[in-house]
């Protein structure tokens, strides 16, 4: 186990710094002089002084070799000093502290609505297999993952908030605001773990083990508790961590649709501005929630199914 | 539907006209069809027959595991006085694990890979007895080391992954008898084992028995694990019971034509002592004797009408001798050599 867990760790720390070159390398393939954005974005539409983007370039530090650049900037971020946006000057740490705190907000009551819906759904459509009410929950799954978010978005807050006037359509100034985004993020979310839990649900209730559990003595019910839901939870329980990391990460498309100050739009408008410290602070952190989670994931795995460090 | 009792004391299980049907793209599979037999307390009884003729089965409609699309739809199955199938749902539940142990024919898939081993042998306890989880786990090991698992303390802690499939077999075995069950349903046991480790099972198999006066109802298609340890045989074809006897008068007296081509199979001695499979048949079956197709001595005793119109019904010969057989049935047999 601790073996395990070390070599996990070993892992993370290699994949880390990888991610972290490119992270670095990213603004930089766009091609685009940062300097000169920074300056136009300040005084609109007058041409740039060459002086003064000079002036700007000694400030940041980009007239270094990017080894130089990259050097320093990994050094201070393990420091825990990400740098100032280049925007508003405020410390790119706390504007994703900030952010990250929201969206982890958001995803935790989307995935937990989602947890609650699909589980059920899995359940029950494994339980009715090939009956009318499983052949409904596939087909919604279906539609389900086929919904775009820039399309289920607008119509939302056109019935729940514009028509009917139930909740908020756009800000964060309360739990009721998160009710459109979570709904909206939480589409495709049900429609996977739905699918996956059924699937898993199906797979385990026909194994042999179950009817050996049966010829023991154990009710249908019991059997299902005892020797059923752990084993079908082994793969839901990846596509769950899969569906937590990646909305960690923010949604773009909700959050600026529904004005939610998270990650999602704050990496929209850090790449719309070309900040680079954010763009590289966002990205790092990004991975590095992924990686975490995988990782948390894993040792999850260990736990429920102990045999599972001896497949892999 | 009788709720009587057999009369006969001795008896342990009573099987009476069983049938379990499969629905299968709008036709019917008689997979056990009116199959009657019985067990004294304490006896080894052999079920043998090729695959597919229904073993499995009547094995599990006797503890009433059928799932859809197979369903029981008629006899009566009497475990001591108990008429199982008259028993509802919690009922039956009772019965399983306490009265009846069962054991199948992969071992390793039987076991839930997240549950230690000891927490699988002591659940019988855990349902019937209401046992304490650390009484269940020390009466766990105490069988494991009775089914002669080296290290009992050790294996009560692994997982089905790190164990053989002979050594799951025992656990299997530690589980069934972990309610000291009257009658012990085992549903090939040894065939998806290595040869020498299939006969250190059955020796356990029967000793057990032998101790704790424990009736069994073996399956297999091995007419060598038969007369090694059986009392008694059923023979079954194409879902029928077409013949039963003592071991020794199956082996070496056969009667039906099925049971003699098996018996003449097994001396032939195929590597693994299977039974050839010489032609299956379950399907589109007519109004008489399923063998028909595969039989010589219809022909040879002149009733190939009788045999292809007619079905043969089980008839007994002598006490506890029965044969599903025309030819057999009118003294035909010896007129034409059997
Ligand atoms: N789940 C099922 N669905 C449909 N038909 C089934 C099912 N299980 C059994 N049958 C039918 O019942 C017949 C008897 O099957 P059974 O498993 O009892 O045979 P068996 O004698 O145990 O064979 P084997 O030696 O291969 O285990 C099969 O030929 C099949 O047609
Ligand atoms: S009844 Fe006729 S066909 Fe059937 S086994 Fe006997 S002789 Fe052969
Ligand atoms: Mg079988």
């Amino acid at each position: 186990m601790l073996m395990f867990a070390l070599r996990r760790l070993g892992f993370v720390a290699v994949v880390l710094l990888v991610v972290s070159i490119f992270a670095f390398l990213v603004p930089y393939v766009t091609g685009r002089d940062p300097a000169r954005e920074i300056l136009q974005s300040r005084v609109a539409e007058r041409a740039p002084d060459e002086e003064v983007l000079e002036a700007i370039r000694e400030e940041l530090g980009l007239n270094e070799s990017l080894f130089v650049q990259y050097q320093r900037w990994l050094g201070s971020a393990v420091e825990g000093d990400l740098g100032y946006s280049m925007v508003s000057k405020e410390p790119v740490g706390e504007l994703l502290v900030n952010a990250l705190q929201i969206t982890f907000l958001l995803t935790t009551v989307t995935l937990t609505f989602s947890l609650l819906v699909s589980l059920p759904m899995g359940a029950l459509a494994a339980a009715r297999r090939g009956g009318w009410l499983d052949n409904a929950i596939v087909a919604v799954t279906q539609t389900g993952v086929a919904i775009p978010e820039y399309w289920l978005g607008p119509l939302l807050i056109l019935l729940f908030a514009l028509t009917l006037g139930l909740v908020p359509s756009a800000g964060l100034r309360g739990p009721e605001y998160l009710v459109l985004p979570a709904l909206t993020l939480a589409l495709r979310p049900i429609a996977y773990i739905t699918r996956i839990s059924r699937a898993a649900m199906l797979d385990v209730l026909s194994s042999p083990y179950i009817t050996a559990a049966r010829a023991r003595g154990l009710s249908y019910a019991k059997t299902v508790v005892r020797h059923g839901i752990r084993n079908a939870s082994l793969p839901v329980l990846s596509v769950f961590a899969m569906w937590f990391a990646g909305l960690l990460g923010g949604s773009v498309v909700v959050e600026v649709i529904f004005a939610v100050p998270g990650m999602g739009r704050l990496m929209y408008e850090g790449v719309l501005n070309s900040d680079i410290p954010l763009i590289q602070a966002g990205l790092m952190t990004i991975v590095a929630l992924a990686v975490v989670f995988n990782v948390l994931a894993d040792l999850l795995y260990t736990v429920i199914d102990p045999t599972v460090k001896l497949r892999r | 539907m009788s709720r009587t009792s057999p009369a006969d004391h001795d008896v342990l299980l009573r099987v009476n006209e069983l049938s379990t049907w499969f629905a299968k793209d709008d036709q019917v599979i008689k997979a056990a069809d009116e199959v009657s037999f019985s067990i004294k307390k304490g006896e080894i009884v052999g079920l043998v027959g090729e695959s597919g003729s229904g073993k499995t089965v009547t094995a599990r409609s006797i503890a009433r595991l059928i799932s859809p699309p197979g369903k029981i739809v008629g006899g009566q199955v009497f475990l001591g006085e108990t008429s199982l199938l008259d028993l509802d749902e919690d009922e039956m539940n009772a019965v399983r694990g306490d009265r009846i142990g069962m054991l199948f024919q992969e071992p390793r898939v039987m076991l839930d890979p997240t549950c230690r081993v000891g927490n699988q042998v002591g659940e019988p306890l855990r349902i019937h007895r209401a046992t304490s989880k650390r009484d269940a786990w020390s009466t766990a090991v105490g069988l494991l080391r009775d089914v002669e698992i080296p290290d009992p303390e050790e294996r009560a802690r692994s997982y089905a992954i790190d164990i053989s499939g002979g050594m799951a077999q025992r656990v299997m075995i530690a589980t069934a008898l972990a309610a000291e069950p009257d009658l012990l349903i085992a549903d090939e046991p040894t065939t998806a084992l290595d040869v020498t480790v299939q006969a250190q099972i059955l020796q356990l198999l029967q000793q057990q028995c032998r101790e704790r006066g424990m009736a069994m109802l073996l399956i297999t298609h091995d007419l060598g694990v038969v007369a090694a340890i059986a009392d008694r045989v059923l023979v079954m074809y194409a879902g029928q019971l077409v013949a039963e006897g003592t071991t020794e008068e199956i082996l070496r007296g056969p009667l039906h034509p099925y049971t003699c081509a098996l018996v003449a199979c097994a001396s032939l001695a195929t590597a693994d002592g299977a039974l050839v499979t010489i032609r299956p048949s379950s399907e589109d079956l007519g109004e008489g004797c399923r063998f028909y197709d595969r039989c010589d001595l219809h022909g040879q005793a002149g009733i190939s009408d009788r045999c292809r119109d007619e079905m043969p019904s089980l008839v007994e010969s002598r006490a506890g001798r029965r044969t599903r057989c025309h030819a057999i049935e009118l003294g035909l047999g010896e007129a034409v050599g059997v």
